[in-house]
């Protein structure tokens, strides 16, 4: 075979994302992020606790149907993570599938998904605080408590933001040690009070099939985010590694806790909710303080979707799709640091909108939950189908690459389709105004870009190639070389 | 005590496997892609595939710009560093 002539000019010597802290954060640190992102402690103490009685029978079904189906997303994912690194995520994938007008449409979706996700935690923080100290003190604190909660989360994640991705990742993993340690105590608590379901609890006897699936994308939103992680690609340790490690690891983490929610509340009256180590207490310091680390966990999930949504502009900024100053970086702590701070007055403007107009913040949250939800869901599915394509330009699709996509968009579109559908029958067009809205306006920047920047548009999808301080020169002084 | 045969039977292999898709990108250089590497060496597309992840993911390979080629990275110069280099010394 002839010796192939390689163009050397092609390995620069800086990355596309120059400034960020490149492989700074470790494989356990990372998996940390995801894991806090998808804040399994919000799941595992809530929906499980109220599948069983969504679901009836078979409720651990539709906890395998979502739980699955959120492992081949991750596995579709990570065709892409293996091979490249870039700070866009799932709108770089699929750049790189499908083209810029559907890279576009998931990079807005994940964007506003993203920033809906942190405003959400934010509010659920705020409530978790202020039920935590009704439940520790015994009367109900005043509503400002919820939010000076929600500004003080948002100035510290500020915070943590400007010191940088070392920080963000390592307060996760600190939250996360102290929230998931808390969890398992909760579930064997109850469990030894309780008792352990029995063999009765797997039984589909009386089970409805559409229930399953209504709870089956009840329980695919709880990993919901679990993707945040490819957008530290660029600053993870060992990247093609450590990502899609970290996708696979918080899905199942997340639901071997959720199932084991499930199980245990399935033994339980249902009563127990919030009042854990003692149930029927009306003041209890334990029980509070418990909901005070649960309330440090939806503060690190804000987090790490802040980080997330910094990622995603840092690197349309890159691209030249929004001002070069979004692409900038903190020198001494390599912060995106702008391009987080940029998202602050979307995170203000929606509580402070719910307040004057005297609205109940725990609606707000719902809401925006599910905003998000569907927002992440049209980026789900956009970047399963862009596997095939990817692999084929590059020749190395297989027959498990395609079944593995398309039942993951089969499963994803059945998902986005029962929540809308949920929506409906509750007489809310919002689910269908959202997903409309999110392609429009993904649809709508790229008509303009086209008219007022054309050569950005050959830009998107960006992704890291390999570096000279990455490679073996030609002239690297090797003592062997094979004959 | 005997190793167990799934040691004794896979592991050695799979090394040898990945020492000669090193040495086939070194011997045909940098943009060699994992079809020509199918071709080239008497190993099934699954396992050349398998093989050429791990590599990737553990940096002694890295793709080339196109995504579609590998390359040698910089972990394998660890492995061919002269004895001068690390520090060994013959005496």
């Amino acid at each position: 075979m002839p010796r192939p002539t390689f163009d050397w000019s092609t390995v620069r010597e800086r990355s596309a994302f120059h400034g960020l802290d490149r492989r700074a954060v470790t494989g356990t640190d990372l998996i940390a992020h995801s894991i806090a992102v998808v804040c399994p402690s919000a799941s595992a103490l809530g929906v499980a606790f109220g599948l069983p009685f969504l679901v009836g029978p078979g409720a651990w079904l539709s906890v395998v149907i979502g739980v699955g189906i959120s492992l081949l997303l991750a596995a579709a994912f990570s065709e892409f993570a293996s091979r490249f690194t870039a700070s866009g995520s799932l709108y770089t994938y699929v750049a790189k599938g499908l083209g810029p007008a559907a890279a576009l449409v998931v990079g807005g979706a994940l964007v506003l998904g993203y920033l809906t996700l942190v405003v959400s935690c934010l509010v659920v923080a705020g409530r978790r605080t202020s039920t935590g100290v009704e439940t520790m003190t015994g009367s109900a604190p005043p509503t400002m408590l919820l939010w000076l909660v929600f500004a003080g989360g948002a100035l510290a994640c500020l915070a943590i933001l400007y010191a940088g991705v070392r920080w963000s990742t390592r307060v996760a993993l600190a939250t996360e040690s102290v929230v998931l340690t808390l969890l398992l105590v909760i579930l064997v608590t109850l469990s030894i009070r309780h008792g352990l379901p029995g063999l009765g609890a797997l039984s589909l006897e009386g089970a409805s099939w559409s229930r399953i699936l209504v709870g089956a994308a009840s329980v695919m939103t709880i990993t919901m985010g679990f993707e945040s992680a490819a957008t530290l690609a660029v600053e993870a340790e060992r990247p093609y590694l450590t990502v899609p490690r970290s996708m696979r690891v918080s899905v199942t983490l997340t639901g071997v806790l959720f199932l084991l929610g499930v199980l245990v509340s399935s033994a339980t009256d249902g009563t127990a909710h919030g009042h854990w180590f003692f149930p029927g207490q009306e003041q209890s310091v334990v029980d509070g303080l418990a909901r005070l680390v649960t309330a440090a966990a939806e503060l690190a999930c804000a987090l790490g979707a802040w980080v997330a949504v910094s990622r995603l502009l840092f690197c349309f900024a890159r691209e030249g799709l929004l001002p070069a100053a979004l692409g900038r970086t903190v020198r001494r702590t390599g912060s995106p640091f702008l391009a987080a701070l940029v998202c602050a007055p979307f995170v203000a403007v929606v509580p402070l909108a719910a307040w004057l107009r005297g609205g109940d913040p725990t609606r707000i949250s719902g809401d925006l939950l599910v905003s998000a939800t569907l927002m992440l869901f049209v980026g789900y599915a956009l970047a399963c189908v862009a596997v095939v394509p990817f692999l084929g330009r590059l020749g190395e699709l297989r027959g498990r690459d395609v079944i593995v996509a398309a039942t993951a968009v089969l499963g994803v579109v059945t998902m986005t389709v029962i929540e809308v559908r949920e929506d409906l029958l509750e007489g809310s067009v919002a689910s269908m105004v959202v997903l409309a809205g999110v392609v429009a306006a993904g649809l709508g920047w790229l008509v303009l870009l086209r008219r007022t920047s054309p050569g950005t548009v050959a830009r998107i999808g960006t992704h890291e190639g390999p570096l000279r301080a990455d490679v073996l020169l030609p002239e690297e002084p090797v003592a062997w070389r094979p004959r | 005590m005997s190793e167990p045969d799934g040691y004794l039977a896979r592991q050695p292999a799979a090394v040898d496997s990945a020492f000669a898709v090193l040495e086939a990108v070194a011997e045909h250089g940098p943009g060699i892609t994992g079809r020509q590497l199918v071709e080239r060496l008497s190993m099934s597309k699954a396992t050349v595939y398998r093989i050429l992840k791990h590599l990737v993911e553990q940096e002694y390979l890295v793709r080339t710009p196109d995504l579609k080629g590998f390359m040698l990275g910089r972990r394998v110069l660890a492995l061919a560093r002269s004895p001068e280099q690390s520090g060994c010394s013959a005496g």
